[in-house]
């Protein structure tokens, strides 16, 4: 037996080694883990008051605090459509504005000085009020709560100040790619037209009264459609009896609850585009309609986008980050959402120039999980990683309490979440394709870039028809209010704008087909005084070339009607929607055209008004380029002036045009200096140096450099 | 993994009894365990659910970069993510000899490069294609992203790592019963990772630069303003690098980095969670021991000096108008640190601020305004920012005139007890609340014991927030709020559009 025993030691030594090295590579495969203790999930006790608000109320004492969390109906999808952003303005009102005991600014100061908050964010499908304050406090910050939802104050000076935050952001809300593309991508899902992919508008929020806040709160801030978790340092039975303190009062109205709009059918494929030209990066989104999180393909679908997008794991990003070195971010979006459909799709950020690359990757993923099954690799490691991270999901009070509330808000079963974890453990290569099969179609798949399509390399038409969206902001609706036009009205305005044609040159003025004109002009913006040398040749109908010299360069600005490009120190580029739009309005808005062109537009006589010591007859044009547009006309009969709404960057503006001291050139009278006034301050005074008639144009100006 | 699916449905009634414990008494469950290499453990049992989080800080940030590696700390963060020797690779001894084959080509092509109008094309492009086919080979040995597979694998959430100007953290949490993966995992990267793919993630560096800075107006604008703010000291540099550097700097300058600074003796690691203590301490004893210790890294000696007179950054920029004002400030040890947070809660920090009440509730010329101290860190020397969004129509510069009159009202109409007692107030509950996670308490404790003397402090930190009298934050302010001791940063639209 001796000699036996080198042998075999030799053999399992060998043995052992050839295993060891094997495993070498990996050690961490070695690792043998021991079982995991027991998580302990606590019991939620959900308690509903008589007027049907539902609590769940859970105790953690480790640290001194308290947290809410309340659940309401009262998302954007509830937005009336001619008063989008309601909802919004619904939320920060009656946080802001305070109770009718105490006052928004007092109730700030109060929870300031007490390190506490109540907000209340608006999301598109539900309302989510939240409160923390040190738990010696919570009785108090509860009452002020419950005072907020039951009697709001919802003060006029809050709502213009949420008008201002609204008519700011959207006069902004094409200054950062991520947020034009969630916007459109929205849009491009549930249809141009969906409540869920609705947003406010100037004219919206100009519509939205008081009485809107007011009922709108009436309506979908209601007990019975509310669900509240509190977690933190309490006793159970104290809080419940603390909320039934505070909130037994509220009463819901006799009304049904709301149901959600319907969500549209899966929308046809398209490519969609939207100009950003001030960045070096593409922003893509791929998708289309997605599912319930209740559906049964749920689970399934959810180990696949952990396969497909995921993580740093994921087939997408393999492709895109780590094998092409293309995007910063690249994944996927499962697809689900809790009250209705989600967005099935895929997101990468990358630069300009590997935009269709991306694309491409990304289609070629979604479309191949359609095509054949995932490896039995690929789902084990799905599997390990959604289920090992479970716990992850209850792993403190607050977590278990907000998630069993979320479910019960959204009514979704309590054991939702026990058989969507069956639903992984079950999965296998062949029931996750039928599932891609049911849930993904990758001819349906819609193509959104939000980008510089001069940069993409490759046309973005290669991967077919391309829609250009139009992201330019509607300008807000009139504040001249209704002019009632009759036809003695546009008589009399016409015979006004007849005799002004005559005054300013009569057949020589209709006779000009061109017009240069150099100008000085102080310019005064955001407190600073500017010197601008402008030159401005215009060939009727309707090509313009302007130059501006200002201290920094040179500016030109050339529109011929269909479109327009501008090329400043930083570059040639294309003129945005907005500015093309503005750029359209301004050239409507000059003498010359008005002068030769009043016969196409629909006029207005209205009341004189003085102006100094000067009396000033008033014409309206009615116009959908030119918005609140009136024509001054001084004793004389002269064309003397114009109001008119202007759009920058800063939204609309009221703008006030005059001229002053007009010259004789060529057979017709132009203004000799012209005064601007923005909003009611001071904007520009000019002075013109020099006019030719009909002058000899070089075509080139017109014409766009190359970049 | 049957105990997980039976948690779903088993209830257990688990009502504590207890009122809350004094966050103080945190303190009496943390034990400090130090190996010979000089790397410092936290650890914290807490909590009932059977998992951990970790926080690794390394003393190492933006701040230390010199000219020519700016971004370096950065990529280092990414390169910690990409394996080590064992991690990553399917040889590593001939990936290592391939990845010196890329940088030998890399480094021929630079110096092709450098020479710029005078290099020769076709040289240029030979040498380029040298490199990629190097770059090509060497991929061939690359497990890709197995690092974040097993991770994932193993149910890790959060996995995150972040640069800072002052510190790189590196976090993730994972089921408690895989503490010995974790040890593994994070002792070999400590130690052993491997710059694989550098010259391709320098690239994704780049990309993220784009769309963080050069996308942005207001990332453009804080590029500006902070080389404005800070004239000599490296807090300038922004923190994803300089173009210039992302594209020369080296694999060997990443390494030269590294084991610079990525030492046990300039690191802490904090575990929080679901953790027994005697059994983690031989767990981390066995796998950590391993990570070098070398000699304290070198100071950054360049200090900002005095500032003697007001800055100005302007950005034309069609976006919204937008201001930023800096305050030079002390460094976070300084007995006057909290005084500064104190005055700067008080002008800009909430609804009830100075600042919110006067531009946003009552002139309405702003919709947004903030305030807070360390930018873009906080152990040397550094500055308060204030900030304000203009609302439509309002001249910025009338904004920013009014700004300034409500800072100044901070030394013509001292700040008063019950503005002070608010500050306090709020700085208690914000502070119990970072604490409140696994993660929060492991950065905050690692955190403290490698910046602000030691994770005991952590405990005592609300006592000297309570200690502030309004005299300290009137002294503070006079000295802090003046017109030579500021930089203004403005977005206001082009010319042009006017």
């Amino acid at each position: 037996m001796k000699t036996v025993t080198p042998l075999l030691s030799l053999i399992l030594a060998a043995l052992f080694s050839f295993g060891s090295l094997a495993m070498a590579a990996k050690p961490w495969e070695e690792l043998t883990f021991p079982p995991l203790s027991p998580l302990r999930v606590p019991d939620v006790p959900e308690h509903v008051l008589p007027n049907g608000m539902t609590l769940l109320a859970l105790e953690d004492h480790e640290f001194p605090l308290v947290d809410v969390t309340a659940y309401l109906k009262a998302g954007k999808v509830y937005d009336p459509v001619e008063r989008a952003g309601l909802a919004e303005m619904a939320a920060e009102v009656i946080r802001t504005g305070g109770s009718t005991a105490t006052s928004g600014d007092d109730l700030d100061t109060y929870l300031e000085s007490i390190g506490a908050s109540i907000e209340i964010q608006c999301d598109r499908d539900m309302a989510t009020v939240s409160m923390s304050c040190l738990s010696q406090h919570a009785d108090a910050v509860l009452g002020k709560l419950a005072e907020l939802l039951l009697s709001p104050a919802l003060p006029d000076e809050k709502i213009e100040l949420a008008k201002v935050s609204q008519r700011t952001a959207i006069a902004a809300r094409n200054d950062e790619p991520f947020d034009m593309a969630l916007r459109e991508y929205s849009k491009v899902v549930f249809g141009r037209t969906s409540p869920y992919a609705s947003h406010p508008e100037y004219a919206t929020i100009e519509a939205i009264s008081r009485d809107d806040i007011e009922a709108f709160h009436r309506t979908f801030y209601r007990p019975d459609a509310m669900v509240m978790v509190v977690t933190g340092d309490f006793r159970s039975k104290t809080m419940r009896k603390s909320v039934e303190r505070a909130f037994g009062g509220w009463s819901a109205p006799s009304e049904p609850l709301s149901l959600l709009p319907a969500v549209p059918e899966m929308q046809p494929r398209g490519v969609y585009y939207a100009p950003k030209l001030d960045v070096t990066q593409s922003t893509i989104l791929l998708g289309h309609l997605g599912f319930r999180a209740d559906d049964p393909d749920y689970p399934a679908m959810s180990l696949l986008d952990q396969i497909l997008g995921g993580g740093f794991s994921s087939r997408i990003m393999n492709e895109v980050r780590t094998k092409r070195g293309l995007a910063y971010a690249a994944q996927s979006i499962p697809g689900q959402a809790y009250p209705r459909p989600g967005i099935f799709g895929a997101f990468a950020g990358t630069k300009s120039e590997s935009t269709l690359v991306s694309i491409r990757v990304m289609e070629h993923e979604i479309a191949r999980v359609t095509e054949e099954p995932v490896t039995t690799e690929e789902l084990e490691r799905a599997r390990s990683a959604i289920l090992n991270s479970f716990v992850f999901k209850y792993d403190s009070p607050s977590k278990v309490a907000n998630r069993v509330g979320y479910y019960r808000f959204h009514g979704y079963s309590p054991d939702f979440l026990r058989r969507y974890e069956e639903g992984v453990r079950a999965a296998t290569p062949q029931t996750i394709l039928d599932a891609a099969r049911r849930k993904i179609h990758p001819d349906k798949l819609s193509v959104l870039v939000i980008g510089n399509r001069d940069r993409f390399g490759e046309p973005l038409e290669a991967l077919g028809e391309v829609t250009e969206v139009d992201v330019a902001i509607p300008p807000p609706p009139s504040t001249l209010g209704e002019v009632t036009q009759t036809d003695a009205g546009q008589a009399a305005a016409a015979v006004l704008l007849a005799r002004a044609a005559e005054l300013a040159g009569g057949e020589a003025l209709r006779a000009v087909t061109s017009l240069k004109t150099v100008s000085d002009a102080n310019v005064s913006i955001q407190g600073m005084k500017l010197a601008i040398a402008g030159t401005e040749i215009r060939v009727l109908p309707d090509r313009v070339f302007t130059s501006q010299k200002l201290p920094f360069g040179e500016i030109v600005t050339v529109v011929d009607g269909a479109g327009g490009w501008m090329r400043g120190p930083q570059g040639v580029q294309d003129l945005p929607a907005s500015m093309v739009a503005e750029a359209e309005a301004e050239r409507m808005r000059e003498v010359l055209w008005v002068l030769t062109h009043y016969g196409e537009l629909s006029l207005q006589i209205m009341d004189p008004v003085t102006e100094g010591d000067a009396s000033l007859q008033r014409v309206f044009v009615a116009s959908d380029a030119v918005k609140d547009w009136v024509l001054f006309f001084d004793a004389d009969g002269m064309l003397a002036g114009m109001d008119y709404q202007g759009m920058d960057q800063q939204g609309p503006a009221a703008m006030s045009v005059r001229y002053r001291g007009f010259m004789e050139v060529s057979g017709i009278k132009v203004p000799s200096a012209i005064e601007i006034h923005r909003e009611g301050e001071p904007f520009l005074t000019g002075t013109v140096t020099s006019v030719e008639v009909n002058p000899a144009i070089d075509e080139a100006i017109f014409q766009r450099p190359a970049p | 993994m049957r105990a997980l699916s039976v948690l779903v449905c088993t209830l257990i009634l688990s009502t504590a009894t207890s009122r809350a414990e004094s966050y103080r008494d945190i303190e009496k469950r943390v034990t400090e365990h130090r190996l010979p290499n000089g790397l410092t453990f936290l650890f914290l049992p807490r909590g009932q659910a059977p998992v951990f989080s970790y926080a690794t800080v390394v003393h190492a940030g933006a701040v230390n970069e010199q000219y020519g590696i700016g971004g370096l700390a950065h990529m280092m963060e990414h390169m910690a993510f990409k394996g080590t020797r064992t991690v990553g690779t399917t040889d590593a001894a001939a990936e290592e000899a391939a990845l010196q084959r890329v940088d030998d080509a890399y480094v021929a092509l630079l110096a092709e490069r450098r020479k710029g109008v005078r290099a020769d094309s076709a040289l240029l492009a030979d040498l380029t294609s040298v490199f990629r086919a190097a770059q090509q080979t060497a991929g061939e040995f690359v497990v890709a992203n197995e690092f974040s597979k097993i991770l994932d694998e193993h149910g890790a959430e959060g996995v995150n790592a972040g640069t800072g100007a002052d510190q790189t953290v590196y976090t993730y949490a994972l089921p408690s019963n895989k503490l010995e993966l974790w040890a593994m995992l994070e002792s070999d990267r400590m130690t052993n990772t491997v710059f694989r793919e550098f010259y391709k993630e320098n690239e994704v560096v780049q990309e993220e630069r784009r769309m963080r800075v050069e996308s942005s107006a207001g990332g453009r604008l804080m590029d500006e303003f902070l080389s404005a703010v800070y004239k000599e000291h490296p807090y300038g540099h922004g923190l994803i690098g300089t173009p210039s550097d992302l594209k020369s700097f080296t694999r060997m300058d990443g390494a030269r980095f590294w084991d610079t600074y990525y030492l046990a003796n300039n690191m802490t690691v904090a575990v929080v969670g679901d953790v027994d203590v005697e059994r983690a301490k031989g767990i981390v004893t066995q796998y950590f021991s391993v990570v070098p210790s070398g000699p304290e890294p070198p100071p950054v000696i360049t200090a900002e000096p005095p500032q003697a007179a007001e800055r100005r950054v302007i950005l034309e920029d069609a976006a919204q108008p937008f201001l930023v004002v800096a305050y030079h400030v002390p460094d976070e040890n300084h007995p006057d640190f909290l005084a500064c947070k104190a005055v700067m809660d008080v002008l800009a920090g909430g609804r009830s601020s100075r600042a919110y009440t006067r531009l946003v509730k009552e002139s309405q010329q702003a919709v947004q305004v903030g305030g807070f101290v360390g930018y873009p860190g906080s152990q040397y020397s550094t500055v308060a920012l204030v900030f304000a969004v203009a609302s439509t129509g309002t001249d910025i510069h009338d904004l920013e005139t009014a700004l300034h009159e409500v800072a100044s009202s901070m030394t013509s109409d001292p700040i008063t007890k019950e503005e002070l007692d608010g500050h306090k107030a709020r700085a208690k509950a914000q502070f119990l609340r970072q604490l409140r996670s696994d993660e929060g308490l492991a950065m905050q404790l690692a955190h403290f014991q490698e910046f602000q003397g030691g994770w005991r402090n952590l405990f005592t930190h609300l006592d000297r927030v309570d200690a502030l009298t309004t005299a300290d934050c009137s002294r503070v302010a006079a000295d802090m709020l003046r017109r030579n001791n500021r930089t203004v940063g403005i977005i206001e639209p082009p010319a042009q559009d006017q």
